[in-house]
């Protein structure tokens, strides 16, 4: 469960979204849609705190992970950070070998049956059959689609409760988008799931519920959030109808 | 059709200049090697020199100037990493003073890092003539080097990495450990090859600091003599030492090759490790 109450992100003195009120049921698979510079993936760097890597970006307001205040600054982010996991737009997979990338962050978080664990994330997206025979080659010589599956089962190896994906499909050929798509897609039920996406017509196929995001004087803001089909079907805003139409942005 | 001319003029122009850069290296190891093939055979790396130099070989000589290349290399990468590491990665208000000092210590002329090196290793540390105050006074010539090569690996690496083990609650001593440095290895071994091709073939620095006694070292505390001294010595003050100066030379030139391959060799494994 993710409650976020009158979010804002400053860059320096840039305001990059402000007066966001969002919650995300557990189990759940939630969209944020709108055009680029609108806040979407700052809003996610909130949820898991990296958006303190950014030199001058501060946050303000309130954001609840399983009851847990996100922004509150003696939070255990390592802690933290195994409950949420995170997939990029780009692929990036670290330059180790296959097992080792989601032996090693298991291994530093003290799990001890690292070998069954990296198998069962491997079948959990699909790569176990495809890559069990080469284990220990190098994970950057597998595919971008490849490559992106074995990010979400380093994520998933950590047991999170939330998982956050950051345009995962963007940089895909279309039929490994497809096959990504549909991993995130199963993820519902057993994670609180938050992905940002330009794709319309994935956030529709995939989402429970759509968040609309847009721009106010070069300061995002939540536009409209319901469920996906309320919010494809018959949106309230006239932004959110002009967006999701494919009229505007 | 002047646009073509003007093409080939400037292809012209830079291959003339490449080529002469090869001749220029081809003619120094031509004229070293030439000069020093009369003496160069097996017992001229083996025996200690003999008649101030003109006879015998270089033996001690060897193994005096890998020593104190190794103590030089061991006081110097350590905190040259952690110097590094700290500049890409950290920086903060200190980052500025830090690389001030850097700059000026790379700008220090060697003779003075010599005297200097008498001074604070030899003297108030008390170490005297020694293969140790040598290597240490080496170190301090080569370590903004080595910092420099390695804050600029570690930048290099793509931040991707650093973002995503940081979204997987993985500490910033494991990222390093596991990829930052291994990736930044290939500039690493940029900077140590750079580093130690300065050291080797450094004469001043050492004059006043290893000494030039041309026994077979027993310890690190003892003098002992580096090849380019004995290079000097042979050419400056010994009549009748030129065949000798060219051979040691030539090993000296044999010397940087053979440790900046083991230097690649071991980044190599580091990076695939």
């Amino acid at each position: 469960m993710i409650a976020v109450a009158d979010l804002a992100v400053h860059y320096r003195d840039k305001c990059a979204f402000a007066g966001v009120n969002l919650s995300v049921a557990r189990g759940t698979i939630t969209a944020l849609v709108g055009p680029s510079g609108c806040g979407k993936s700052s809003l996610l760097s909130c949820l898991n705190r990296l958006v303190d890597m950014v030199p001058g970006a501060r946050a303000s307001g309130r954001v609840d992970v399983d009851g847990c205040d996100v922004l509150d600054p003696r939070l255990d982010l390592v802690a933290h950070r195994r409950r949420v996991g995170m997939i990029f737009q780009k692929p990036n997979p670290f330059p180790l070998s296959i097992r080792e990338n989601i032996a090693f962050p298991l291994r530093e978080h003290g799990v001890r049956d690292v070998g069954e664990r990296v198998e069962s994330a491997l079948r959990a997206v699909g790569l176990w059959t495809e890559v069990n025979d080469r284990l220990d080659r190098p994970a950057l010589g597998l595919s971008g689609g490849q490559q992106q599956r074995l990010c979400i089962a380093r994520a998933l190896a950590l047991e999170p409760s939330v998982v956050l994906l950051d345009e995962p499909c963007s940089a895909l050929d279309p039929i490994a988008s497809g096959v990504v798509e549909d991993h995130v897609a199963s993820l519902r039920g057993r994670y609180t799931v938050v992905i940002v996406t330009h794709n319309l017509a994935q956030a529709r196929r995939i989402a429970d519920h759509t968040a609309v995001f847009w721009v106010r004087g070069g300061t995002g803001y939540l536009a409209e959030h319901g469920a996906t089909e309320q919010v494809f079907g018959s949106p309230r805003t006239d932004v959110a109808a002009a967006y999701v139409s494919g009229s505007r942005g | 059709m002047t646009g073509t001319l003007r093409d080939r003029a400037y292809q012209a122009a830079a291959s003339a200049s490449a080529l002469f850069l090869l001749l220029g290296l081809g003619a120094v190891l031509i004229d070293t090697f030439a000069a020093a093939l009369p003496r160069l055979d097996l017992d001229f790396v083996r025996l200690p020199p003999s008649d101030a130099g003109r006879a015998g070989g270089v033996g001690p000589i060897i193994v005096s100037t890998l020593c104190i290349l190794g103590v030089a290399l061991a006081a110097a990468v350590p905190p040259a990493l952690g110097a590094g590491v700290f500049l890409a990665e950290l920086g903060g208000r200190l980052a500025r003073p830090v690389r001030l000092s850097l700059e000026v210590l790379a700008g220090v002329p060697s003779i003075v890092f010599g005297l200097f090196g008498n001074a604070f290793f030899c003297k108030v540390l008390g170490l005297g003539f020694s293969i140790l105050s040598g290597g240490l006074t080496l170190a301090c010539m080569v370590l903004p080097i080595l910092v420099k090569a390695t804050e600029e690996g570690v930048r290099a690496v793509p931040s991707e990495y650093r973002l995503g083990a940081a979204a997987l609650g993985l500490s910033r001593g494991s990222y390093l450990w596991r990829i930052g440095l291994p990736q930044a290895m290939p500039l690493v071994v940029t900077g140590l090859v750079l580093g130690v091709g300065r050291a080797l073939a450094e004469t001043a620095a050492l004059i006043f600091t290893s000494g030039y006694v041309d026994r077979w070292p027993e310890s690190l505390h003892d003098s002992g003599r580096a090849l380019s001294i004995h290079v000097y010595d042979l050419a400056m003050n010994v009549p009748g030492g030129d065949a000798s100066a060219h051979a040691s030379a030539a090993v000296l030139v044999l010397a940087i090759l053979g440790v900046n391959a083991v230097v690649a060799a071991l980044g190599r494994w580091v990076r695939t490790r």
